[in-house]
């Protein structure tokens, strides 16, 4: 099939835990960011790209996407078919690792490893099986390695995803309610779908991490 | 031949004179039988003849029910959402209701950045037509989630959330 034009993803991380993704020409030149949509045509995470803000970095105009966007963005290698699309080397090794990060976290596939206050959400082994060493040893993004780079990934992947989940939503209610000490009139911990709390009333003031914990969310 | 066909379009001088030319080209080359025998070369060449084959190729994706196809040009041309009801966008949504998802998010996103009453107007009465969509594809969850976002981004757009109530999209 002919293509009517020819693309180029750009990813950047972002100091804020996102990524930075932004369009250029075959030429290298930037292109309208409206052209974006297309990028975002099938992508049902962020609403089709309705979604997600759109910012200026480094004189590009693109759009920012949580860590779990970017992964389900590039999971299916399903884009616009019209468009001939080339990818940077972050957005290439996006588009290689995203498939198996995905179905992860989707399938509940992680365990979390406690270090005092903080979590950790171990990545299954499947991943790690997915490529040669060598893949895991190549730099991605300014002298970090695709294996740093998958570890922090995963932990934003399972967070965002978690944070979407209903489940870790009730657990923030619950958060709430033993910092905060109470709950809206209809709001009452048994109406949460949980036990009554004062079994944990212990650990009024302590963080949600702690209570993430005790919980032992899965999806 | 079909390889020229971009180079002898740019040497025309005016639009006009290229959708002539495009239209008396389709005629010669009896684009119905090819569309029956040999779909594949009329696409390329109506790709070759893009923008001015837009109407043909639209025609095209309809009748050999290539839905996908015929939502990522509408995506690609920018046509409106009250252009799209008259071209098929009902044939669409009963085929193949999640193609029409994307062209309604960013039908309805592009009529509430207008920002005046008649667009939010329009933006409301598709948004109803996107709940009931959602609901034939019964993820009535990603609706919900969609439009608790869609409110907290709007909330200082009170004439956008007036016209909401009044289409009861929200609780009066």
């Amino acid at each position: 099939m002919l293509k009517l034009k020819t693309l180029t993803v750009h990813t950047m991380p972002f100091e804020d835990d996102r990524f930075f993704v932004f369009l250029t020409s075959d030429s290298g030149k930037a292109v309208d960011y409206s052209l974006g949509k297309q990028l975002f045509l099938w992508h049902q995470e962020s609403f089709f790209g309705t979604e997600l803000e759109v910012k200026e970095a480094d004189g590009m105009k693109g759009f920012m996407l949580s860590a779990w966007q970017w992964i389900s963005l590039l999971k299916n290698d399903r884009f616009h078919s019209f468009i001939q699309w080339h990818f940077d080397p972050l957005t290439q090794y996006g588009l290689s690792v995203a498939p198996v990060l995905y179905e992860a976290v989707v399938n509940g596939e992680f365990s979390p490893v406690f270090h005092e206050t903080d979590i950790y959400w171990e990545p299954p082994a499947a991943v790690w099986e997915e490529f040669n060493p060598d893949f895991w040893e190549q730099d991605v993004w300014k002298g970090i390695s695709a294996k740093k780079m998958t570890i922090d990934l995963f932990q934003r992947c399972v967070h965002d995803f978690l944070s979407h989940s209903p489940v870790f939503q009730k657990l923030h209610e619950i958060a709430d309610y033993l910092q905060n000490g109470k709950l809206s009139a209809d709001r009452s911990p048994i109406l949460l779908g949980r036990r009554p709390l004062s079994p944990m009333g212990r650990f009024r003031g302590r963080s949600c991490s702690v209570l993430y914990r005790l919980a032992s969310v899965r999806t | 031949m079909k390889e020229k066909l971009p180079a002898y379009l740019d040497s025309l001088t005016s639009p006009y004179h290229k959708r002539t030319f495009v239209e008396d080209f389709l005629r010669f080359i009896d684009a119905p039988w090819l569309a029956e025998n040999r779909p594949h070369l009329l696409e390329d060449v109506l790709f070759q003849l893009f923008p001015y084959s837009y109407s043909v190729l639209h025609e095209f994706y309809i009748i050999t029910e290539h839905y996908q196809k015929w939502t990522e040009l509408q995506l690609l041309i920018g046509a409106e959402l009250e252009e799209l009801e008259q071209m098929g966008l009902k044939k669409l949504e009963k085929a193949s209701p999640e193609c029409a998802l994307p062209l309604y998010h960013w039908g309805i996103s592009e009529l509430i950045e207008r920002k005046n009453r008649s667009s939010y107007q329009r933006a409301v009465k598709y948004l109803k037509k996107l709940r009931r969509l959602y609901k034939k594809l019964k993820r009535e969850q990603d609706w919900e989630r969609y439009w608790a976002g869609l409110q907290e981004k709007t909330k200082r757009l009170r004439a956008f959330h007036e016209e909401c109530r009044k289409g009861k999209l929200i609780d009066a």
